[in-house]
């Protein structure tokens, strides 16, 4: 590790950049589910499930790198 | 349905997408990949070289709670883009025509139809194991002419989806292909 550089710190920026892929990603799908699904009553639920459970994995992710 | 226009008089008769046990085989690696951190404190108590890493992979270390959140929000964010693609992969039988919709990637979408009075031949074909037992295979439709081919892929009863192709072929081809 570079002099001053932690394992904390490092984590933590990792954590920035995925949560900055995935929100470019979770966006460009929501938009193909929009409008390539043709109104399929399955495109909501799968939309709402996965913000559902990703909101759960970044605050735990957070958790630890707050405690860090 | 709005990447297709329907001609008049023309109905959609079968929706059909890849058979969900494809898609259950596909999430395999993710689900691999969400067990591997749930055994790594294991391994590193078995493994001796791993030792030296037993105080980091602990559920109860903060830097693991991290990783972990950042691991399975990537494999889980990943699982959800496959789903979409299977989800928006998909072949529509009208009255009139086979539509196949291929979302190969995302912004990358191909739509594509036959017309029914085109086609010449109509094949199933159910291969392996696996497939015989659950139920799900391919059905290859040939057109006269320029010797196109069109290939449906792990669809479920692939044999009911023959059917009506063949039901749906306008009886004037019908007597050419002996149908």
């Amino acid at each position: 590790m570079p002099t001053g550089v932690s394992f904390g710190i490092l984590f933590k920026f990792t954590l920035y950049i995925v949560i900055i892929f995935w929100a470019i990603y979770t966006v460009i799908v929501i938009y193909h589910w929009l409008k390539y699904s043709h109104g399929s009553w399955v495109a909501y639920p799968a939309i709402v499930t996965h913000l559902g459970v990703s909101l759960v994995l970044i605050l735990f992710a957070f958790y630890g790198a707050f405690i860090i | 349905m709005k990447e297709f226009e329907l001609e008049n008089g023309e109905l959609v008769v079968l929706q059909v997408r890849k058979h969900w046990f494809v898609f259950v085989l596909e999430l395999l690696p993710y689900a691999i990949a969400v067990i591997f951190p749930f055994v790594l404190p294991k391994l590193s108590e078995i493994i001796v070289p791993m030792g030296q890493y037993l105080e980091f992979a602990s559920f109860s270390s903060p830097l693991y709670s991290t990783a972990l959140g950042i691991w399975l929000l990537v494999v889980w964010t990943s699982a959800w883009g496959a789903f979409t693609r299977y989800f928006l992969n998909v072949w529509v039988l009208t009255t009139q025509r086979i539509i196949t919709i291929k979302q190969r990637n995302f912004f990358n979408r191909e739509v594509a139809g036959l017309l029914l009075t085109r086609v010449q031949d109509v094949s199933t074909n159910v291969s392996g194991l696996l497939p015989s037992l659950v139920g799900y295979g391919n059905i290859k439709v040939q057109t006269a002419g320029a010797e196109i081919h069109f290939t449906i892929r792990d669809i479920p009863h692939p044999a009911i989806m023959r059917d009506l192709i063949f039901k749906y072929i306008p009886e004037e081809d019908s007597e050419i292909t002996g149908v």
